[in-house]
């Protein structure tokens, strides 16, 4: 005989918790609205209800923060202190619920599977209360707590406690009211609802999730098609997305301690590159890749600086996380002060979201070789450095040092060949060609010499204006 | 000397070539070269600057191009040894670029042969046809491409091009092509392929390339060169690198020496248009304006029009601009005969010949005009005629003169179009690997319009902050400032078209148009004018096609239409409405700011009008010139003149020097000038750097002031008076030509409002406001309006039962074919017969059905509901026609006041109510005023309105003013906010709807707000 378990979702959220921990933090501040902007790419991470109730949303500019509600306070977003709240909150959730029934959705909002749990804490009331007290210890700042029987509704009953007021409780929705409590709310409580629907929605004259629940599923269908039908089950109070234990953490972070004495900015590069590996490597074993990059450079001196892009498409291909880290670097101001250099990649998503057939060969090039180089450059770009070892080993070799001695002219006269290859004496030139490119990025300066050495062997060498003379082993295809 | 450059390339060769005409020439004079080359690719853009440049420092410019061989065959360079090579050179150019994309050019082998004579060929370089041979290992070939060359352009005018960049496999490229010049018996040259003046530039040209090729730098690969050596080298560096190569060397002088082609000067000789037996052009034209004079003037006042007309025709004919009359005459003729309404403006209506040949509307003499002012035997530039036909029959008139004269003698100008701001930032950042959207934020944040200003500006950096000093950022920035000016593509002149009776081809290459059955010479009117060749301006004018649909709507009314060359310019009426501020749609006059003078102004004439249409521009309001005249007309002040001899030049204006025309008067009445002479000094004073030329004027003025008894400090006085007024001063007879359309769309607002309107909601966008503004307008005076019925509106507007039928044209999305799709279906039964037999887009059904246009099939709700299941059953009937129950769904039918939302969302105007009725209760609940009702009140008292804000202005020299116009049902009021108020209220004056509070300002019949709080509803 087999019995049904009642589902029972329990959603709780620290609705602004951002905003609420600066509060905390700054008390003087209570009179104003207040707006956590991200300082690497001055975007607003959390709004209070004020300055939402002004148009300012998660992901808005700073500008227009300052155009929409010129009052707010703009405080920069201590990230760090958000993740080590939210990781506190979701360690006391899995020590009070038990593994595999949290889960850990956005910053400072779980759901958890309290079905079956009433009977060890007497009723769902009761069991929000204890819930509370384990996590009263952990921040005094006030959870919404909803609960009902599936994770949509359960969300939008913890969305109307936190209107509400709440301090204590949970507002609980009995199993097979969903529908009528969420009847009279607006359509936008919807998740990720399309803008298109919503624009014909509200066409229609339809407002709240009632109006649309009100609709007959064919109706829907025909006006929407599958992707209304399940936005219809929504309204209704219908919800079959499970509780996902496993979810990718919401940022990864690597750290370095940079010695005082730092020479330049290409030791600094150096120590970038090394950091950026270390983060790749940690996103390949998450199975994660990153949407976003941010660089913090902290010197005992100075300021924190901070600096950060978009990736697109996320990866977590290591060489590309290095050249954006070392991109972003040119912006800070260097001192030779010790300091730390951290990375952050966030937010973070299943490496397989998003994936698509990539385009190998790119247009416009004129040479196979040329087009080699770029279907390399492109594959890596793609699926990361491992990928590469593998056709590195195809690559053209490495120049080797050399030691020349040179006319006035500049032209060499003799070479002394590495390995113990011997001493070579230039009988005469047979070509010069002048090589000047990248110049913006890292500028390379080289003449290159064609000559034949006593006894008839050709050599290729160059002079780099910067590190000197090197025998070119490439050869043309 | 031992070396002259010919092959070198200016920017020019678009988006591959660095330096400017006339920094080469200066490299050139520089390096103490006799002659320099201009070798474009595909092109003769440069000529004319070139030659200039090279005229000015006493080098021989040697005109020629690097031509692009179709089938990947490379490139030839040529040079114009004779004026026939010169010819053939841009006939080959222009059969390079015939039937290719914009920017393209490949030119058949083929033609080369029919088109040789007078030319010199190289070789070319890298990318030229031998060393592409080589290159490919195919000597032999190479061997017969040299040849075939040498045969078709001769022996002697065949040289074996060599280069040296040092890139790798120049040394084995230039022995095996001096091994073929030795075969062939050949000579050799040696040439520079200069694409910049020195190695610094080779970055720039670098980004070029990405522009170009649309790559980022890093992508580039072998699209860049491998170094910076094509650079303007020195003799000699050029004499080292070729050592062992003298004769190539040597034969650069050589060739130098040859080429004596020179720039085809103009004027250029124009068709001849079909002339009566034995009669010349001259001649034509004296008998045409001899036999107009008898019919347009009176007899009393014949003479000094005879007089006059001689005198022109005089200098016309000494300058051989006969024909170029009787061209213009020509296209007026027929589209007068073809009902386009067109008119001549500008300096031509300074002219009696053209006003009796039709041309212009103004009789210059009884307008006091200055023929002078438009052609004189001083002026040293060729004259302009501009035509404005309406704008949508403007093409007939293009096409008549492409039929009529051939295409091989027709073509426009073209318009080299350069980099600005915003071009250069997104351009560059894209070459230099910046993100796009990063890009898009930095364009959107820049408000400067020079690409040079960039590094300095102050929007970026209040966007940017810090950011901006970031090695990479400072890359970019400058960069993109150094791109400023810099030739980006080519575009077509709005109206300039060049006519010419030997084919254009030989004289300046000619490239097809994007635009289908058009062409443009390579040259843009600054090219043109610099080589003096004289163009027609053939322009298009939005108010002219209004005028003209609104003349056939009242004779639709009436039977026939209004015959506006018979007004007289002296309707009491029409002055009447002007007065009362009703100026909406009235050319010209309409602005906010037109609208704010014309009740202090009180025009009640056509010299009024005129005077009106000058005095409201930047020029006249920056120097100050507004106010006095404004004070003197109404008697506040009194009108001076500081001799009494300038009373006849500046009487009409009441003292103040308006008109560029007075400067000639005042300089012939006080200084002796001549006409011409006054024209030549009108023209330094508007020249910012002509400082060296104005004092050589301000002591011939003094001196001439002097031996008219003037002493000289009122000459003194008088000059500085030109000085400060004179540059910003405008055309008289420009102002008098745009006063006729202004009275012709008065006279027909005021007396067929109706129809008036419905001709100007045919041709919008036009004007100063948007439709819902001029569809208000109408109302107010009475004008009714219907609805767009997807039964009953044609595409464009139309009178129906005495009201203005919107058309489908309104209806946003709705393209010409979705329209003319209806059209040919209708009439409907239903939407799902509309859908069904129509197949139309969805967003176009849906904007239908928001606009009303299907409110005959039933409510719009419920007609967007059925919208999905009419698709679906036109995409697969029901086995039974019948609507399931499922499928329904009780919607409540759309409010009054959604209907209006969403009237105006589909059609951008609302017909059933002002759009400010949407905020009723807001303005209610303020307490607001009926702007109407404000000239009632008294001035200072403190007021709050509310309304539509339609136009928001913050004029550059405003100092940070703002200027709004709020309209509610009543009517519309000057709304002016301070700065610091802006600053407070910025989202308010940026808001759909707006409450005002401030205080009346009434002046003079001028009612302004001045704001104290401008909020958004």
């Amino acid at each position: 005989m087999f019995y049904k378990t009642r589902t029972r979702i329990l959603c709780l959220h620290y609705f602004n918790l951002a905003v609420g921990l600066e509060r905390q933090r700054q008390p003087e501040l209570a009179a104003r609205p207040l707006v956590v902007v991200r300082i690497w790419d001055a975007q607003v991470l959390d709004a209070c209800p004020l300055a939402a109730a002004a148009g300012v949303q998660p992901g808005a500019a700073r500008r227009r923060v300052e155009q929409l509600c010129p009052e707010a306070a703009l405080l920069p977003a201590a990230e760090d202190d958000y993740q080590q709240l939210h990781a506190a909150l979701r360690t006391t959730l899995l020590h009070f619920a038990g593994a595999g029934r949290v889960e850990a959705a956005a910053l400072g909002e779980f759901y958890v599977d309290v079905a079956g749990l009433t009977s060890a804490f007497g009723s769902e009331t009761d069991l929000a209360e204890q819930l509370r007290a384990a996590l009263a210890p952990v921040t005094a700042l006030a959870p919404a707590i909803g609960i009902a029987e599936n994770k949509f509704t359960a969300a939008r009953a913890a969305a109307a406690h936190h209107a509400a007021g709440c301090a204590s409780g949970a507002l609980l929705v009995a199993g097979g009211s969903a529908a009528e409590f969420l009847a009279p709310q607006p359509l936008q409580a919807l998740p990720n609802l399309p803008a298109e629907m919503l624009r014909r929605l509200q066409l229609f004259g339809l407002h709240t999730l009632g109006n649309f629940a009100a609709l007959p599923a064919a109706a829907v269908a025909t006006q929407f098609d599958a992707a209304g039908l399940c936005y219809h089950a929504l309204a209704r109070g219908r919800d079959a997305r499970p509780l996902l234990p496993h979810t990718p953490p919401l940022i990864l972070r690597c750290s370095h301690a940079l010695p005082e004495g730092l020479p330049d900015r290409q030791a600094l590069h150096n120590h970038a590159g090394r950091l950026a590996q270390r983060l790749a490597a940690a996103l390949q074993a998450a199975s994660v890749h990153t949407t976003a990059l941010a660089v913090e450079l902290q010197q005992d001196t100075g300021p924190a600086q901070q600096a950060g892009a978009a990736v697109k498409p996320p990866c977590a291909d290591a060489r590309r996380l290095q050249r954006m880290a070392q991109r972003l670097l040119e912006q800070f101001e260097l001192t030779t002060a010790a300091g730390t250099l951290r990375l952050t990649a966030y937010p973070l998503r299943a490496w397989h979201l998003g994936a698509s057939q990539p385009e190998l060969l790119p247009e416009r090039t004129a040479r196979p070789s040329d087009n080699m180089h770029q279907t390399v450059r492109a594959l890596r770009q793609r699926f990361g450095a491992p990928v590469m070892q593998l056709a590195s080993t195809l690559g053209p070799p490495q120049p080797l040092p050399l030691q020349v001695r040179s006319a006035p002219d500049g032209s060499p006269q003799l070479v002394r060949l590495p390995k113990n290859n011997g001493t070579r004496t230039v009988q005469q030139v047979l070509e010069f060609w002048r090589e000047q490119r990248s110049w913006w990025e890292q500028p390379v300066q080289r003449e290159y010499y064609l000559v034949e050495a006593v006894g008839g062997r050709l050599l290729t060498l160059f002079h780099d204006a910067r590190a000197g003379w090197f025998l070119d082993r490439r050869c043309e295809l | 000397m031992s070396y002259v450059e010919l092959h070198a390339h200016s920017y020019y060769s678009l988006l591959d070539g660095v330096p400017t005409p006339e920094a080469l020439v200066a490299q050139a004079v520089q390096y103490q070269m006799p002659a320099l080359a201009l070798t474009d690719h595909d092109a003769l853009y440069g000529a004319p600057r070139f030659w200039r440049a090279a005229q000015a420092a006493g080098i021989k410019p040697i005109f020629g191009c690097e031509l692009t061989l179709a089938g990947a065959a490379g490139h030839l360079t040529l040079l114009a040894e004779t004026q026939a090579g010169y010819a053939n050179l841009c006939q080959l150019i222009t059969l390079a670029r015939n039937a290719q994309t914009k920017g393209s050019a490949a030119l058949p082998r083929a033609v080369l042969a029919a088109h040789s004579a007078g030319l010199i060929a190289l070789s070319g370089c890298r990318g030229g046809v031998l060393a592409q041979a080589l290159r490919q290992r195919q000597p032999e070939h190479a061997l017969q491409l040299a040849a075939r060359l040498a045969q078709l352009f001769g022996r002697n005018n065949f040289f074996i091009e060599l280069q040296r960049h040092h890139e790798r496999g120049d040394r084995a490229r230039n022995c095996a092509l001096q091994t073929l010049a030795s075969q062939l018996q050949l000579p050799l040259v040696a040439t520079g392929n200069v694409h910049y003046l020195e190695s610094t530039d080779a970055p720039l040209h670098d980004v070029l390339t990405c522009i170009r090729s649309r790559v980022a730098l890093e992508h580039a690969g072998s699209l860049l060169r491998t170094n910076a050596e094509y650079r303007f080298r020195t003799p000699q560096e050029m004499a080292a690198l070729f050592a062992e190569w003298p004769a190539a060397l040597a034969n650069t002088l050589v060739i130098a020496a040859r080429c004596q082609a020179q720039l085809p000067h103009g004027p250029q000789q124009l068709p001849k248009i079909e002339l009566p037996p034995g009669v010349n052009a001259a001649e034509y034209l004296t008998a045409l304006c001899q036999a107009a004079l008898q019919t347009r003037v009176a007899a009393a006042a014949a003479p000094a029009y005879r007089e006059t007309l001689a005198r022109e025709l005089e200098i016309i004919s000494e300058q051989q601009l006969a024909n170029y009359f009787l061209v213009v005459w020509d296209l007026v003729r027929f589209a007068r005969q073809r009902g386009i309404l067109c008119q001549g403006r500008g300096s031509a209506a300074n002219s009696l010949t053209a006003y009796l040949l039709g041309i212009t509307p103004v009789d210059p003499l009884a307008a006091g005009l200055v023929f002078e002012r438009f052609l004189s035997r001083e002026r040293i530039t060729q004259p302009d005629i501009d035509i404005d036909f309406a704008a949508d029959r403007r093409e007939e008139a293009i096409q008549y003169l492409y039929q009529k004269y051939g295409p091989a003698h027709t073509a426009m100008a073209c318009t080299m179009i350069t980099f600005r701001a915003r071009s250069a930032l997104r351009d560059a950042g894209l070459a230099l690997g910046f993100a796009p959207a990063l890009l898009d934020r930095a364009c959107a944040a820049v408000d400067d319009y020079s690409a040079g200003r960039l590094p300095d500006s102050s929007s970026l950096r209040a966007a940017f902050g810090a950011q901006l000093d970031t090695p990479r950022w400072q890359q970019l920035l400058q960069m993109a400032a150094r791109l400023a000016g810099f030739p980006r593509h080519l575009g077509l002149h709005n109206g300039g078209m060049i006519l010419c009776a030997q084919p254009l081809t030989q004289h300046i290459p000619v490239e097809p148009a994007s635009m289908e059955a058009r062409s443009a010479v390579q040259w843009d009117k600054d090219a043109l004018e610099m080589a003096d060749w004289i163009k027609l301006d053939v322009l298009g004018l939005r108010m002219l096609s209004a005028i003209d649909s609104a003349c056939r709507f009242v004779s639709q009314h009436t039977g026939s239409p209004p015959d506006l060359s018979a007004l007289s310019f002296d309707d009491a009426g029409v002055y009447a409405m002007l007065c009362r501020g009703e100026t909406i749609g009235v050319f010209q006059v309409e602005s906010r700011a037109q609208a704010a003078l014309i009740p202090k102004f009180q025009p009640r004439s056509f010299a009024d009008l005129t005077v009106q249409i000058a005095l409201i521009r930047p020029g006249p309001v920056q120097a100050n010139m507004v106010h006095p005249y404004l004070r003197r007309r109404s008697g506040r002040e009194p009108v001076v003149h500081l001799h009494p001899s300038l009373a006849a030049a500046l009487g009409e204006t009441l003292g103040v020097i308006l008109f560029q025309e007075q400067v000639l008067k005042v300089a012939r009445d006080l200084a002796g000038f001549s006409a011409g002479e006054g024209e030549l000094l009108r023209r330094a004073l508007s020249h910012k750097h002509a400082s060296a030329q104005l004092e050589t004027f301000r002591q011939r003025f003094i001196a001439g002031a002097q031996q008219r008894a003037v002493n000289a400090d009122t000459a003194q006085a008088v000059f500085e008076q030109l000085k400060a007024f004179g540059g910003y001063s405008f055309s008289k007879a420009h102002a008098a030509a745009f006063a006729v359309i202004t009275y012709w769309s008065a006279w027909l607002r005021h007396h067929h409002p109706l129809q008036y309107f419905a001709g100007l909601l045919c041709h919008q966008p036009m004007g100063f406001y948007a439709p819902h503004v001029v569809v208000s307008d109408a109302r107010r005076i009475g004008v009714r309006f219907l609805p767009v019925h997807i039964q009953h509106s044609q595409a464009a507007v139309t009178v129906e039962q005495n009201a203005i039928r919107l058309g489908l044209g309104y209806v946003d999305g709705l393209g010409a074919a979705h329209i003319e799709l209806l059209e040919r279906a209708r009439p409907f039964h239903s939407l799902l017969d509309l859908v069904q037999r129509t197949r139309l887009p969805r967003p176009q059904l849906e904007a239908l059905i928001l606009a009303g246009a299907l409110d005959c099939f039933g409510e719009r709700r419920a007609l967007l509901w059925e919208m999905a299941g009419a698709y679906r059953t036109a995409q697969r009937p029901p086995a039974l026609p019948l609507p399931t129950a499922d499928e329904h769904a009780q919607l409540h039918p759309l409010q009054p006041a959604e209907r209006l939302a969403a009237e105006y969302a589909a059609t951008g105007i609302t017909v059933a109510a002002h759009l400010s009725s949407l905020r009723r209760a807001a303005f209610a609940a303020a307490g607001t005023r009926q702007i109407a009702s404000l000239r009632t009140l008294r001035n200072g008292q403190p007021v709050t309105v509310g309304g539509v804000i339609v136009t928001v202005q913050r004029p550059p020299t405003a100092k940070g003013m703002c200027f709004l116009a709020l309209e509610d049902s009543s009517g519309l009021v000057n709304i002016v906010v301070p700065p610091q108020v802006y600053a407070q209220y910025r989202s308010g004056c940026r808001a759909p709807f707006a409450l005002v509070c401030g205080r009346l300002q009434l002046d003079g019949g001028a009612v302004h707000v001045v704001a104290q709080r401008v909020e958004p509803v």
